[in-house]
């Protein structure tokens, strides 16, 4: 743990104090979970990716992670945007003005950045599942996300772009390079999976064509399409060595009800290609159920906005 | 240690302009260099069109596809035009730290001098 | 011609106003003064990316949040375009970064000081960019071309910055009354670090960069053009600074300051800053942690070209 927080850059000052949130909740309607698991993957990855600005390693990667880190949070403004008129609040608040346990992101968007063989890994691994779901998406019956999202993947082409060559040149390269993403990936990986756990009302989404297809299928796409790039890499002992899932526990406000922790399918290599075995159980991040890492993110991304209630910046 | 080499980045002003030197980037190879010069010198939209060329050689290699190289969606934050209007606004924050009794008014030289500030994007 | 005639006829070259390219045969004196001050304005701009940087997890609202990260790159970008132009002058990146983190050279006096408030941001993205601007923007008539050309591009990036800082300021001091004191707090803290920006009065005869003409314009110049821009909006504005004697003489046709606390900015400069240590420490701990980075391309470049 020691290590991974080292790479935190040190700040002037701790976070300022600001008080908890009031207000009315955020609605249960199954087409704000699935806007919200979209945008707040974006924000919070794109918070993390924006952690990288001004103190990365190398200076052209600097420039190329502040590119993708406002790319992801300009994706997750626009998606708020789509969402206001459902959830009754303004981009801001749903940004910045949400208790802990009603963001919907994937936990691997929330894990602090370690090192660049971890950023590297997350960001491919990531990419190609943004990818993989917002094709899908490109056939939703809900016209305002259809549209928003053919933007959206005008600019996200880059994203997989920079994450797959930086991916094949890594992994081509000598031992220390590739043992270095490859321990990256090995933490990714089954987070990752979690990004395709199941969306509350999930089955309302797809009767409607919201949602074309099942998290699942899409699920065996993403892990068909990495498990074959790992392959030509030799690599892909990753997906069987990950086994791990990170701990995790109720958000700060302890309002989460107890549930099972989320655990994601298995990984087999069947008839020449990766596929999973069984599905998830559980609950994790799409149900608002967050990593111990995720309660400092809050709180320092919430903590202005909450300390001056109704300020203009 | 192997020296890296240098890349002259070009650039285009118009669609119809020659090749004009924008900048340089160190890469180890030509995919690299076509990845890091797109984000080190196209991320304002500053041309419609860039290439690389390896430094001392004249093969110039084109970039194939600019479609949404600094942004298909709002990113006027990051250009001059997204704080249109902010002189006019101090002048009229001027106007009301006035009215409030908390503007201080104290001798000042000729408006002329020293505001030239601004520098056109070129 | 022997050496002592090709250096005259060198800095004639530039008294007459010519602008060097790189590449040009240049005396061992104007290229050590050219190098360490691109070198140094280098190390500030990626130095300069520290202290913004902490707020923009912090930052109050999407906008800013965007804003913010955009101008932190652009930031960043400038380092990258500055080392460039130094690299061609005989020092690799790579030492430039390995003597900035090990403390063997320098960066500005400014970017050793914390950034406590939201406030430090407005007074960094409005004041310190404004301080720099005016000094950057003297920079176009430098006697260097390759510098001249990356600094239009710098300078006209910083104008945004500028705007983008004013923005700030106004938001905060129209807004509630702790915003307001969160601005003029900052500027209280901010501005003997901004007088010490500019440098103690030099004797411009003494000045080796005012002679080959790396600079055209000297240290109280350029002071005094900052306060006729930014003093009179900040007194519009109803912000005060922090210097009792400061004020406009109409009849000497200069501003009348008084002398900064000299020994603190002789503390910064030789590496003694509240922020120095813990910033290149850490700069210094990603950068050894990633030397494998940096290997990959050597390897890459190893066989590809």
């Amino acid at each position: 743990m020691a290590e991974r927080d080292s790479y935190f850059a040190p700040a002037s000052r701790p976070v300022p104090e600001a008080p908890p949130l009031e207000g009315p909740p955020i609605p249960d309607d199954p087409r704000l979970s699935l806007l919200l698991a979209l945008a707040d993957d974006e924000l919070v990855i794109g918070h993390r990716h924006s952690e990288w600005t001004g103190w990365a390693p190398h200076l052209e990667e600097d420039l190329a992670f502040s590119s993708i880190a406002q790319d992801e949070m300009a994706h997750a403004r626009l998606l708020y945007e789509l969402a206001e008129s459902v959830a009754g609040s303004d981009p801001n608040t749903l940004a910045l003005g949400r208790r802990p346990e009603e963001y919907r992101n994937a936990v691997i968007c929330e894990r602090p950045n370690r090192d660049w063989g971890y950023t590297i890994a997350r960001q491919w691994l990531y990419d190609e599942a943004d990818d993989v779901r917002t094709a899908a998406l490109e056939s939703t019956s809900w016209k305002e996300v259809r549209d928003a999202l053919g933007v959206i993947r005008m600019e996200e082409r880059y994203h997989l772009d920079h994450g797959r060559t930086w991916f094949r040149r890594v992994a081509e390269d000598g031992v220390t390079a590739r043992d270095r993403v490859a321990t990256g990936l090995e933490l990714v990986l089954p987070e990752a999976m979690a990004l395709f756990e199941a969306l509350p009302g999930e089955e309302v989404l797809l009767s409607e064509g919201v949602l074309p297809r099942a998290s699942d299928d899409l699920l065996a796409e993403w892990l068909e399409r990495i498990g074959s790039d790992l392959e030509a890499v030799s690599l892909d002992y990753v997906l069987t060595g990950h086994a791990r899932l990170g701990e995790f526990v109720p958000t700060s406000s302890g309002e989460v009800e107890e549930r099972d922790e989320l655990t994601v399918p298995g990984v087999e290599r069947r008839d020449g290609k990766w596929v999973h075995v069984g599905g998830f159980a559980g609950t994790g991040g799409r149900h608002g159920r967050h990593s111990e890492d995720f309660g400092p993110l809050w709180k320092e991304m919430t903590a202005l906005h909450r300390a001056f209630p109704g300020a203009s910046w | 240690m192997t020296a890296i080499p240098v890349w002259d980045v070009l650039q285009r002003r118009t669609p119809d302009a020659d090749w004009e030197v924008a900048g340089g980037i160190k890469a180890p190879d030509l995919e690299m260099a076509m990845l890091l010069a797109r984000e080190t010198h196209f991320r304002h939209k500053e041309a419609p069109a860039f290439a690389v060329r390896l430094r001392g050689t004249e093969e110039v290699h084109p970039a194939l596809d600019l479609t949404g190289i600094g942004g298909v969606i709002d990113r006027a934050y990051r250009r001059s035009e997204g704080y249109a209007g902010v002189g006019a606004k101090l002048k009229k924050v001027h106007a009301l730290m006035k009215e409030r009794g908390l503007a201080i008014d104290r001798p000042r030289p000729p408006a002329t001098r020293g505001r030239a500030a601004e520098v056109a994007h070129g | 011609m022997t050496y002592e005639e090709k250096v005259a006829a060198f800095k004639a070259r530039i008294d007459a106003g010519e602008k060097i390219e790189a590449g040009e045969w240049m005396p061992d004196k104007y290229r050590q003064a050219l190098l360490k001050f691109i070198e140094m304005h280098a190390n500030s701009e990626v130095m300069g990316c520290l202290p913004e940087r902490e707020w923009i997890p912090r930052a109050p609202t999407l906008k800013r949040k965007l804003s913010l990260t955009a101008k932190v790159q652009d930031e960043a970008g400038h380092g990258q375009l500055l080392y460039r132009v130094a690299e061609d002058l005989g020092k690799s990146r790579e030492q430039m970064w390995d003597d900035l983190v090990n403390g063997r050279t320098k960066f500005h006096n400014v970017f050793h000081y914390p950034a406590n408030t939201w406030g430090d941001v407005a007074v960094i993205g409005w004041l310190i960019d404004g301080a720099a601007l005016v000094t950057q923007k003297a920079l176009l008539d430098c006697s260097y071309a390759p510098y001249v050309r990356v600094m239009r591009r710098i300078c006209a990036e910083e104008s945004v910055h500028l705007r983008h800082g004013e923005d700030m300021v106004l938001e905060l001091v129209t807004g509630t009354p702790e915003q307001r004191d969160l601005f003029q707090d900052a500027v209280n803290r901010w501005w003997q670090p901004i007088m010490h920006f500019f440098g103690p009065p030099s004797k411009p005869d003494k000045d080796v960069l005012l002679y080959w003409g790396i600079k055209t314009r000297s240290n109280e110049d350029l002071r005094q053009e900052f306060f006729s821009t930014y003093v009179p909006k900040l007194w519009d504005i109803g912000i005060s600074v922090p210097d009792p004697e400061l004020r406009w003489d109409q009849s000497k046709g200069e501003w009348i300051w008084s002398d900064p606390d000299w020994d603190e900015f002789w503390q910064v400069v030789k590496g003694n800053g509240p922020m120095t240590r813990v910033r290149l420490d850490h700069r210094k701990m990603v950068w050894d942690h990633h030397a494998w980075v940096r290997e990959v391309f050597e390897r890459i470049a190893s066989v590809a070209v």
